[in-house]
């Protein structure tokens, strides 16, 4: 059966409808939202993400410190391999393009609890339309803004359903890119590095055809 | 991610105080620095924010070369200057080696941890300290001090100001930070130029010998321009505004006046000296789409107002990074010595980071200074003569 996706791929941030919100803290918030062929939401959920991981840290030191590529950070890929990182203009680069499943919001089918030293996905789920694939929209942002309380920014992407059966999502994650150098040449290689992994208790099913919208907010409350 | 923020003051190394409680202030700062590297913003279409003089710069993730040094909070001791590397060139397209300008340095204190004297609670629009304590070994000034001019000797007239798009006015960089509350100038006017509006704007540069003034103003007094004398060389003029702002050492402002009602026969001229060479002060032209910044001729001027006592900065570290599952931190720590004969209580602490600006033109990229954290010190923490304020932010994450 063939099935006629139509999916903005070319995402735009929604705006959630409710605030959480945590004085003191940097947090970000995770928003889910299922989305019918008709354009209907069919469910929609906002809680608090709980999970940057020890990359996150790493990656605010790199680029706090400038660490240099002569001295360099060991921080750990999503591929599980130690990369030397220096300080540069990619560091927390997470606007992939559309089909591309290496950095921005990611899905996966994994459930096991986070950890600090998650260093990717327990189990990513592919771009396409193949069987247990999804497909991965461009990664858009919300402009930075801020009330009497409250600054954030966002980052959205969409997840659509066209592999022929209902999929469930377990967990979200945000990669991002880093640059490692060569202390000979100086040369640089992208690599990608998780910040943020988590786990959705229950899971939640995008059916065959419709499509899941992620939304993670930065925010800090004063 | 949450925050310990621990202040400790020390005299002869024993802690006197310690106080620790977790930081509710990071500001809309930090959300637009992560904005802006999560996103890639190329320079072509940058983002504007404030930096901590309040002058809208606009900043972005690009550069000819990788090396970028937004969200830089380590920096050296506050008389030291830190580079921020900006992915810009300085040599013309067929070198484009890579540049080291004065404008891709910022003065140490400008980066890292903050203090200051104001008790105002924070606010996500907060850009910088509400009253920074700055560098150095001075005590309090009072109110109407000058603490820089150029009042003698003019010969020269740098700038006449009439129009939309011809202003402009002294250029000056502080050496003692300092709270502007006034600015003389010598003017004198030819016809009615009307109310001038007289400005404290931060600078963009527009090659590498240009500079331009930034597009907002920090703050705005007026004066009316047809009570002016109209025979050379004028005369001194006192401009008061409405509230005073903090002026960072280090960090180049200019003193624009414009004449929006004015023309070609009815304008304001602000008088100079030439052949000063100034390593400080000049001037800086408006003349429709031309540009001029001047340092061998010095526009006439005062600037007058208050000063708080000082602190000597030290270097701003980051350090202790320990990951044992499920918390994860590291911490930014920065010793604040008080050798100003003064006490001086801290009501407000913070953190400066560096953000960029990328120009694919040689000498044009710009690094600033950006508050990404504003606390509010209750009570406050009173430092007296001869002892060390340590103030270590520890970011902390929890799974």
């Amino acid at each position: 059966m063939d099935h006629d996706i139509t999916s903005n791929m070319n995402n735009e941030p929604f705006q959630p409808d409710k605030k959480l919100e945590i004085p003191g803290k940097v947090e970000a918030i995770i928003e889910l939202v299922v989305t019918r062929q008709d354009g209907t939401v069919r469910e929609r959920r906002a809680k608090k993400s709980e999970s940057f991981v020890r990359q996150f840290l790493d990656l605010l030191i790199v680029q706090m410190e400038n660490i240099p590529f002569i001295q360099p950070l060991d921080v750990c890929d999503t591929g599980n391999v130690i990369r030397q990182i220096a300080f540069g203009k990619t560091t927390l680069a997470a606007n992939a393009p559309t089909g591309d499943a290496t950095f921005g919001i990611v899905s996966g089918t994994g459930n096991t609890a986070p950890t600090l030293t998650d260093y990717a996905l327990q189990t990513q789920i592919a771009h396409g339309n193949g069987a247990g694939q999804l497909q991965y929209g461009n990664v858009a942002f919300g402009l930075p803004a801020s009330d009497e309380t409250t600054s954030s920014f966002t980052i959205t992407r969409n997840f659509a359903n066209a592999s022929g059966n209902p999929i469930t999502v377990n967990e979200i994650g945000l990669y991002v890119k880093a640059q490692e150098s060569r202390y000979d040449t100086g040369a640089r290689q992208t690599r990608y590095f998780m910040t943020i992994r988590d786990v959705l208790v229950g899971g939640i099913a995008v059916p065959n055809g419709e499509t899941l919208t992620v939304n993670y907010r930065f925010q800090c409350v004063v | 991610m949450r925050t310990l923020l621990t202040m400790e003051r020390i005299r002869n190394g024993e802690v006197l105080e310690r106080r620790y409680d977790y930081s509710r202030s990071f500001v809309k700062g930090l959300m637009q620095l992560l904005y802006v590297t999560h996103a890639q913003i190329v320079q072509t279409s940058p983002y504007d924010a404030a930096d901590i003089t309040g002058s809208l710069r606009s900043i972005d993730s690009d550069g000819y070369y990788d090396t970028k040094g937004t969200l830089r909070v380590s920096s050296p001791s506050g008389l030291g200057g830190l580079f921020v590397p900006t992915g810009g060139y300085g040599g013309g397209t067929s070198d484009r080696a890579p540049s080291h300008y004065p404008q891709h340095y910022l003065p140490g204190h400008a980066i890292g941890i903050a203090v200051g004297v104001d008790a105002t609670a924070p606010a996500p629009t907060d850009y910088a300290m509400r009253q920074a304590i700055f560098n150095g070994r001075g005590g309090a000034m009072a109110g109407g001090s000058i603490f820089d001019s150029y009042t003698v000797g003019d010969d020269t007239t740098p700038v006449s100001s009439y129009g939309a798009d011809r202003y402009g006015g002294p250029l000056f960089v502080a050496v003692r930070g300092f709270r502007l509350s006034s600015v003389s100038l010598k003017m004198y006017r030819t016809g009615n130029p009307g109310t001038l509006t007289v400005s404290i704007r931060g600078l963009r540069p527009i090659g590498s010998t240009d500079w331009s003034a930034e597009q907002n103003a920090i703050v705005s007094g007026t004066t009316e321009g047809n009570t002016l004398t109209n025979v050379s060389p004028g005369e001194w003029r006192e401009i008061v505004f409405p509230s005073s702002i903090d002026i960072y050492p280090g960090i180049p402002y200019c003193i624009d006046v414009r004449a929006p009602s004015g023309d070609a026969s009815n304008l304001v001229a602000i008088r100079g000296k030439n052949n000063v060479s100034h390593s400080r002060y000049g001037y800086l032209l408006r003349n429709i789409s031309n540009y001029y910044f001047n340092t061998s001729t010095v526009c006439m001027f005062e600037a007058k107002g208050s000063a708080n006592p000082e602190f000597e900065y030290g270097a701003c570290e980051i350090f202790g990074l320990s990951i044992v599952n499920p918390n994860g931190q590291f911490s930014i720590r920065r010793l604040f010595t008080n050798n100003s004969g003064e006490a001086v209580t801290v009501n407000e602490c913070g953190i400066y980071a560096a953000a960029t600006r990328y120009v694919a033109y040689y000498g044009s990229s710009q690094s600033y200074a950006h508050c990404i954290a504003r606390d509010q010190v209750s009570p406050g923490v009173t430092v007296n003569p001869g002892e060390v304020l340590a103030v270590t932010y520890t970011p902390q994450i929890t799974v």
